[in-house]
């Protein structure tokens, strides 16, 4: 089936033209999580190989249901079956321990499941006969189709276990031991096909969530690895989604938290986080970025950035300069008089020194001399020294006046100021400066100095003041930036991890969009029918009632997914389960659940039916009967019932039908008797006939004749299968030869030699083995339907009777 | 004489028109007519065909002898009508009397077997 659908696969695939993109989504879903995945991670994916067509199942039919001390059954009872296609009712009053039997059966196949145990609460705590409470055990015995040798499942418990699970379970086919049923391979097909149906099941209809009924029935679509497949994509688009959806909530809750920031930074990430895809490239670069874009801050950072201020100390230090200058210029000799003297005087020792001494040309009165000539000369020396010690008195001052000019204060005072920047430290600075630049720089040296050193502390503190202001208003600018930069880094790296799935996700989207449909017609296509079959049977089982059945239909899928009727009543379309009466429910129950256990890729083609006629209208009843005798054309069916119009249709219908009777004596002693067989119904109604004295012996023996000639064949036939069946022939080819078998003859040879054509010699077997009575009877049965005379009916009857019972 | 197209009528009036004091008792009463007209058509059946079966009194009889006569579907069908007619006519404890939808769908398997046995007949 998987190889099928593969196929299926790539046609739509390529009837379609699906990319490649696509397509090898489509198939790595198909084969599975680690092929998906390597295909969204860009690797080639390897598709399963061609599957062998799976070794088919062999038919299982049950033999025997033996029950000691479990529910309803003390002492032990047991049911025989025949292994074969057939009808078997096992009727019984309510409490008869009919039911246990089903009961027995159900938990030999699936008593290891826990969802079976977890669903039967009340059986579990009552699943022990209370009459028999010592040695509980039930064992099924089961053939399988061309296996001589049966399956047993036995299970047995402790006299202490109290829970049905703690059996001891032994399984064996032949030689072979099993650790349990599933060993054998039937679990999945006992899930999907479910060869039991108790009321529960029928009731399942109505009781159940729309989705429990769709659970039953997807596995007879036999479509599993495709709606795994979608499972797989769905679980994978959610995982991505996950991880795309954490990035997008964590930018928009980021976003938010940006926008409350007054940071050119946080204003331009939360401007990029706006957009549902933001680019990561822009926000990396933004994180990236140390550079201030914001003009705001730039004129903060200039602030902090100016060349720091003279101290206090420096600038008093010049302005103690300046004054110290002033007064050494102040003190200083007039030097304008002195330097007249001193040219007074160099003239007259030049005039000496040309001349000679002689009286004083000036005044007459004094002499010129050596002596004059040399205290000239000394009052010279010191008249230069006079002139020297001036000009560098006021030399030191200019150097003072050059010293205040140079202090370095006007770069470190900021000319202009932030926009934002508090008004009231502002003012100051304007003050300050205004105040200490009001001065002009060739005032008196003792008043420039007394301005500095009165006017720079204020100056000085001001700009401080300022500074540390910027200071500040950078520093929490800087923090709030920087917890917002660190989640924006973090939120970064999330996206742009998260955005490597964005291109997987897409794709698993479109393969998503690509089963859909497809699963939706294969349900259809593969449901068809089983849906056809479900008809059938409901129309069998509808009879009058107005609710016309369109199909059934499996809709929708994960948490919506359910089993849709469509109906008509009285012409007016509407779903069936809204307008159907329970015994109406109970029958499409059957009509849906029946075509499931008998599907044909079931192994098990036995199938137990309990208490199917509970709340059916007793009109429904013969449908019913000829629903399951069309179904025991090739299954075993074994149909539980408590009542009698089942049995009593399948009596009139003269549907072949073994009934078997169940009675429960006291003390749960359960008694089990043939209730008739179709070799004995046909005996019964022979017998009946030919006694039937008020319609003329010539008239009713032909009719007698033809019951009893059907009663050796349905012997005979009940022989031949017996037999080739334990053999181990499949069920096929025993059907077959019976089929080919036309003649009496020949289906009494195949019975007694085991050979079709060995029918010469039936007569002288039956004359040796039984006597000549015996061959008359089956002779007379051969020709006295073809209108041969027979003298006495009832000793026909008799006789037939009596070699059937002799028939091994 | 009553024929078993009569009995069909009746049956059929009475399961459709209410009339006095069949109140309650008109699905058994319509059974009744039902298995009536059955009877009328066997009888007439092997009138014609058999006069001695016809003769004998035992219906079980009769309807297995169609098995020679009318073909096995057609004994059968008429054996599990006659039974199903049989036991909704009588009384039952505890069982419920036949719904309308019952009746119809035995009528009209009444009315195709009786629809046969008459062509059988001709």
């Amino acid at each position: 089936m998987t190889h099928a659908l593969l196929e299926h696969l790539f046609d739509r695939l390529t009837e379609q033209r699906t990319p490649d993109q696509i397509a090898e989504v489509v198939l790595g879903a198909f084969a599975g999580e680690r092929q998906l995945r390597a295909v969204l991670d860009g690797a080639p994916a390897d598709l399963p190989a061609r599957e062998t067509e799976a070794a088919e199942h062999r038919h299982v039919f049950l033999e025997r249901i033996t029950v000691t001390g479990f529910r309803g059954i003390g002492a032990k009872a047991a049911l025989h079956l025949q292994p074969q296609p057939g009808l078997t009712l096992v009727i019984g009053r309510n409490g008869s321990g009919k039911s246990s039997f089903a009961e027995a059966v159900e938990l030999s196949l699936t008593g290891d499941s826990k969802r079976w145990a977890e669903n039967n609460r009340i059986f579990r705590e009552g699943w022990r006969n209370l009459h028999h409470p010592d040695q509980a055990a039930i064992e099924a015995t089961a053939r399988l189709d061309g296996s001589a040798a049966p399956v047993r499942l036995r299970r047995r418990w402790r006299d202490d276990a109290t829970e049905p699970g703690d059996a001891a379970v032994d399984v064996r086919h032949g030689d072979q031991t099993y650790a349990d049923v599933d060993a054998l391979g039937w679990r999945q097909p006992l899930e999907a096909y479910r060869p039991l149906l108790t009321a529960n099941d029928l009731g399942r209809l109505i009781s159940s969530r729309p989705s429990d009924l769709f659970d039953a029935l997807a596995p007879l679509l036999a479509i599993e690895p495709i709606t795994n497949a979608e499972s797989l994509l769905k679980r994978i688009r959610r995982e991505l989604d996950t991880q795309l959806k954490a990035v997008s909530d964590r930018r928009k809750s980021l976003r938010q938290a940006l926008g409350g920031v007054d940071d050119e930074r946080a204003r331009a990430a939360a401007k990029l986080l706006a957009s549902t895809r933001p680019d990561l490239d822009s926000v990396d670069r933004l994180l990236g970025n140390t550079d201030d874009v914001d003009p705001q801050v730039t004129a903060y950072r200039r602030l902090v950035s100016l060349p720091p201020l003279p101290t206090a100390e420096e600038v008093t230090a010049v302005a103690d300069t300046l004054t110290a200058a002033a007064v050494r210029v102040r003190e200083a000799p007039n030097s304008s008089v002195t330097e007249g003297m001193a040219r007074l005087l160099e003239a007259a020792t030049e005039h000496y020194d040309a001349h000679g001494g002689g009286p004083c040309p000036l005044c007459h009165a004094g002499v010129l001399d050596q002596h004059w000539r040399t205290e000239a000369q000394a009052e010279l020396d010191r008249m230069r020294d006079d002139a020297a010690a001036h000009r560098s008195v006021l030399e030191g001052l200019a150097i003072a006046r050059r010293n205040v000019q140079a202090l370095p204060v006007g770069p470190g005072v900021p000319t202009t100021l932030p926009e934002d920047f508090p008004a009231e430290l502002r003012e100051r600075l304007r003050t300050a400066w205004a105040v200490w630049s009001g001065l002009s720089a060739d005032a008196d040296p003792e008043a420039v100095a007394a301005h500095l050193t009165s006017t720079y502390p204020a100056l000085l503190q001001t700009v401080s003041t300022v500074r540390e202001t910027a200071i500040l208003w950078l520093q929490a600018r800087h923090d709030q930036w920087r917890d917002l930069a660190a989640q924006l880094q973090q939120w970064h790296a999330g996206a742009v991890a998260a955005r490597v799935h964005e291109a997987p996700l897409a794709r698993v989207k479109e393969a998503l969009d690509w089963y859909k449909p497809l699963i939706e017609n294969l349900r259809a296509e593969q449901l068809a029918p089983f849906a056809a079959r479900s008809q059938q049977i409901w129309e069998e089982l509808r009879q009058e009632s107005n609710v016309e059945l369109a199909g059934m239909k499996l809709d929708g899928s994960s948490t919506r997914r359910k089993v849709a009727f469509p109906a008509t009543v009285d012409g007016t379309a509407t779903s069936a389960m809204s307008v159907m009466s329970q015994g109406e429910m109970q029958a499409l129950g059957l009509a849906v659940f029946l075509p499931r256990a008998s599907a044909d890729a079931s192994p098990f083609r036995f199938l137990i039916i309990d208490d199917p006629v509970q709340s059916m209208d007793p009109a429904k009843v013969d449908g019913l009967a000829r629903v399951f005798a069309d179904l025991a054309q090739t299954r075993q069916i074994i149909v539980f019932t408590h009542d009698d119009r089942l049995p009593e249709a399948v009596r009139r219908l003269e549907i072949d039908a073994t009934i078997w009777e169940v009675v429960r004596r006291e003390n749960s002693t359960v008694e089990i008797r043939k209730n008739i067989d179709p070799v004995k119904r046909y005996l019964d109604d022979a017998a009946a006939l030919a006694k039937t004295r008020d319609m003329p012996v010539e008239v009713r023996t032909p009719v007698v004749v033809t019951y009893c000639r059907s009663a050796l064949e349905a012997r005979f036939h009940q022989i031949i299968r017996a037999r080739r069946i334990g053999r181990g022939e499949p069920h096929r080819d025993v059907d077959a030869l019976i089929g080919r078998a036309r003649t009496t003859m020949q289906v009494a040879a195949l019975a007694l030699f085991d050979d079709m054509d060995a029918g010469g010699q039936v007569f002288g077997k039956l004359n040796t083995a039984h006597g000549g009575w015996a061959a008359t009877a089956l002779r007379t049965c051969k020709e006295g339907a073809h209108g041969a005379a027979v003298n006495d009916p009832e000793q026909l009857v008799a006789d037939v009777a009596r070699l059937i019972a002799r028939l091994k | 004489m009553i024929t078993a197209e009569n009995y069909l009528t009746s049956a059929a009036d009475l399961m459709t028109k209410p009339a006095t004091g069949t109140r309650g008792l008109w699905p058994r009463a319509s059974a009744w007519l039902l298995r009536l007209a059955l009877e009328a058509a066997l009888d007439r059946y092997w009138q014609a065909m058999a006069p001695s079966v016809a003769e004998c009194r035992n219906r079980r009889a009769q309807l297995m002898m169609l098995r020679e006569y009318a073909g096995a579907e057609t004994a059968q069908r008429a054996a599990y009508l006659w039974w199903a007619l049989s036991r909704a006519g009588h009384h039952h404890g505890y069982e419920l009397a036949l719904t309308v939808g019952e009746l119809r769908h035995l009528h009209r398997e009444v009315m195709a077997v009786v629809a046969v046995l008459r062509q059988r007949s001709q």
